[in-house]
């Protein structure tokens, strides 16, 4: 249904020092189909290491269902995904070091704020120790170290998307892929958060994918913008 | 303060839903509480203490107990299963699982267990007649497996409610933070259906206690307490130690209700927001989702030849001997009209209270008025109570002046019309907390006016509401077996005692031809319940989207 057309913008022209030319990620003519829907029609796109890049476009032209496939949560049935220069389209996304926050955050709601943050590494069995402190440490990272002990039920939605943050960044992922993370938030919240993202992001120094319909956020935090229509 | 001030304005403002309140108050205390306290009262203490002395009644206590931890252990298991199965997009049969997974509700309290003696017992079809083998099954094993049978659908149904709660991201998240599928299932799903499967636990553990119909058909020599009251009653004659036993058998009834009660009240983290789309589930993996399988596909045998058991059982000339064909049976039903007559009224004026009843009770529920704690409180009440301790109390309260309904139908009909009462109750009470719901959607929703929003939402969700509960009650009510064995008077016959009859005089082929009427007259129900839900339209507007 959608073609993606090329960066259109470069808000930063000065992409982060640690960028290189060899982009980080690369969708080459992707394709994905969803029911009787050609969700994704031939998509490419390099997606530059060390910076923000954003997908734009309207509801429903494919772009949660882009990400989904950087991640791997769907297959491709055309075209290739691939990670420094190396094919990833088969592996499962338990191996592809790309963390995402989902929409609707997906938090773990029988973990308290620390434990769904601690989930991956536990999930990568580091010791219980090591765990606590990169815990902790993400926790103050999102500003969020007096909530650990806090069930999501406890949490407003802004701490919600924070923890949803950590816990995809506490894995230390190649890729961090943000489907619309600020939509259900309130117009304020959201100008904050964002900042935080692009804050997190300049302290990192991770390849991000954010994911946004709202033209104005795109051009306030990317690096570079694609537009999918 | 204004918490008060808003009460009397509600208190102001509608006297006649006092009255209705008041009415409604009226009639559950003479109609839940009265009986049970006469049980509780009846007992003096020299009674009750001889009836505690028998070794026979602690042998009873014990084994209600084991079978109450067997049948609720496999039951609740086999019901996870398929609640799984029913709930993961990439399972085979998954809509044949769904079906006879729901089979064993429809059947009457007896059939299981007789249409396990049927097929496995010592003239059983199958075991006997094709194996040739001569096994008894009377006893704890035979009960086990037919409550088992019995009672899974029970708790696939609340598992089922806990495992469409837990959103599909939620699993998705953890396979991108590194989990594999099966790492996702178990500290992710498994986690989220835990309270589901203690509430089925606890719903299980309640039906197996009260459990009368499986128990007197094929426990044999076993004695448990349901059965135990029925036999100091019907063969001591002793309706006082009948009460002493009933008593006996509430005490962890009403712990497992007060537990499963409490549970409820607490689900704050399993509601964790609407369905995703199928689609994003992630892959079940393949030794899960055949032994899921394997456990269904086994289950979903044996249901389906218990059904067969009983049609077959009811055409056969005669079980265990004479294995020709006749139609004979079928044509002797015609015999029995009289009972089946009976019970159907019966049925059909005890689904009138449950529904009646239980609208007004949830309505007066929903009223900023006094008493509304207790009216919710006594509406879910009887849930805690076995069909025998029912039996008892009506028995008790209900057979002497001042309020004499002997040898007349109401008093079968009041007994199974409020002890139905709980599912009408919240069913009715989450129907009016969607209305209230669906009130707000409308109000934003410009142009919605007041008859709309009755056309549109009060009338098919009361509608749809009422024609479920009337029917749950009916069906359960004419094949009823614990409540009745205690109120049917002398001169009056219904259909599920005379089967009960012709199973403990052998004559199994009648009995099955009864049942199989029994069947057709539920699942015609049943039947007409779905065309008239569909006739009213959806549940919401929200659901037509
Ligand atoms: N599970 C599914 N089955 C069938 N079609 C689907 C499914 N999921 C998405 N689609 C369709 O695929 C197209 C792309 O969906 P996608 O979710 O990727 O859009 P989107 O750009 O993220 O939209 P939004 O901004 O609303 O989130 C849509 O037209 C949608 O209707
Ligand atoms: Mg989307």
């Amino acid at each position: 249904m959608s073609i993606l057309t090329q960066p259109i913008a470069r808000v930063a022209p000065g992409v982060p020092s640690t960028a290189s030319a060899e982009p980080h990620a690369r969708l080459i003519n992707l394709c994905k189909r969803l029911g009787p829907m050609l969700a994704v029609d031939h998509v490419s796109l390099d997606i530059p290491r060390g910076g923000i890049t954003t997908l734009l476009g309207p509801s429903g032209c494919g772009k949660s269902t882009t990400l989904r496939l950087l991640a791997g949560l769907y297959r491709p049935d055309a075209g290739d995904i691939t990670l420094d220069g190396e094919s990833i389209a088969h592996l499962p996304p338990n191996r592809r070091r790309m963390t995402m926050v989902f929409q609707e955050y997906a938090l773990f709601p029988h973990l308290t704020a620390a434990g769904n943050v601690g989930y991956g590494l536990r999930r990568r069995s580091v010791p219980a120790a090591q765990v606590k402190s990169r815990v902790g440490e993400m926790l103050e990272l999102v500003g969020l170290s007096a909530a650990a002990d806090k069930y999501p039920h406890q949490l407003s939605g802004g701490q919600q998307q924070r923890v949803a943050l950590a816990r995809a960044l506490a894995v230390d992922p190649e890729v961090l892929l943000l489907d619309e993370p600020l939509s259900n938030l309130d117009a304020k919240l959201r100008v904050r958060l964002r900042e935080e993202i692009v804050r997190l992001q300049k302290v990192l120094g991770k390849t991000m994918v954010f994911v946004t319909h709202d033209q104005e956020e795109a051009l306030s935090i990317s690096d570079q913008v694609a537009v999918m229509d | 303060m204004s918490a008060t001030i808003a009460r009397s304005r509600g208190l102001a403002a509608e006297p006649g839903v006092l009255v209705l309140a008041a009415l409604t108050v009226c009639a559950l205390f003479v109609f839940v509480v009265y009986p049970a306290v006469r049980v509780l009262a009846t007992p003096g203490w020299d009674e009750a203490l001889g009836v505690l002395a028998r070794p026979r009644t602690w042998q009873a206590a014990r084994h209600s107990l084991v079978i109450t931890v067997l049948s609720t252990t496999s039951s609740t298991l086999i019901g996870f299963a398929f609640a799984f199965v029913a709930t993961r997009r990439d399972m085979p049969f998954r809509d044949l699982f769904r079906v006879v997974g729901l089979m064993p509700l429809f059947a009457p309290p007896f059939m299981v267990a007789f249409a396990y003696i049927l097929m496995f017992g010592r003239q059983g079809l199958l075991t006997n007649h094709l194996l040739g083998l001569d096994v008894n099954i009377f006893g704890w094993q035979g009960l086990w497996l037919s409550q088992t049978i019995a009672f899974f659908p029970l708790s696939t149904a609340i598992i089922q409610g806990v495992l469409e709660g837990v959103h599909p991201n939620a699993e998705q998240a953890a396979l991108t933070l590194g989990a594999t599928e099966s790492a996702a299932l178990r500290t992710i799903l498994l986690p989220l259906a835990w309270p589901g499967v203690i509430g089925a636990m606890l719903v299980v553990a309640i039906t197996v206690l009260a459990d009368f119909g499986n128990a007197v058909v094929i426990a044999g020599n076993y004695p448990l307490l349901a059965t135990e009251a029925w036999f100091m009653m019907d063969g001591l004659g002793d309706l006082q130690g009948a009460a002493v036993i009933v008593s006996i058998l509430l005490v962890p009834t009403i712990g497992l209700f007060i537990a499963s009660r409490a549970l409820l009240n607490k689900r704050e983290f399993t509601a964790s927001g609407g369905r995703g789309a199928a689609v994003d589930q992630i892959a079940t993996p393949p030794f899960i989702k055949w032994s899921a399988v394997a456990i269904c596909s086994a289950t979903s045998l044996l249901v389906l030849t218990l059904y067969a058991a009983i049609l077959i059982a009811g055409l056969t000339r005669q079980w265990g001997s004479d294995w020709s064909f006749t139609f004979r049976h079928w044509a002797d039903t015609a015999s029995h009209m009289d009972a089946v007559g009976t019970s159907l009224l019966i049925g059909a004026l005890a689904g009138l209270v449950t529904a009646g009843v239980g609208q007004i009770a949830a309505f007066v529920h929903s009223r900023p008025i006094p008493l509304r704690g207790l009216v919710g409180l006594l509406a879910v009440l009887p849930g805690a109570l076995p069909g025998v301790f029912i039996g008892v109390g009506f028995l008790l309260a209900f057979n002497a002046p001042p309020l004499e309904l002997a040898d007349s139908i109401w008093l079968i009909v009041l007994a199974l019309g409020f002890w139905h009462l709980p599912q009408a109750y919240q069913s009715t009470s989450a129907a009016l907390g969607q209305i209230h719901r669906s009130i707000e959607d409308s109000a934003r929703d410009l142009g919605a006016s007041e008859l709309r929003l009755i056309v549109d939402v009060y009338a098919p969700l009361l509608s749809r509401n009422l024609l479920a509960a009337f029917l749950q009650c009916f069906i359960r009510s004419v094949s009823n077996i614990s409540v009745i064995v205690f109120l049917i008077s002398p001169g009056q016959v219904l259909v599920a005692y005379v089967i009960l009859q012709m199973i403990s005089g052998s004559d199994w082929s009648g009995a099955a031809a009864l049942t199989t009427v029994l069947l057709a007259i539920t699942f015609c129900c049943v039947g007409l319940l779905q065309a008239a839900l569909h006739w009213i339209g959806p549940a919401t507007r929200g659901s037509q989207a």
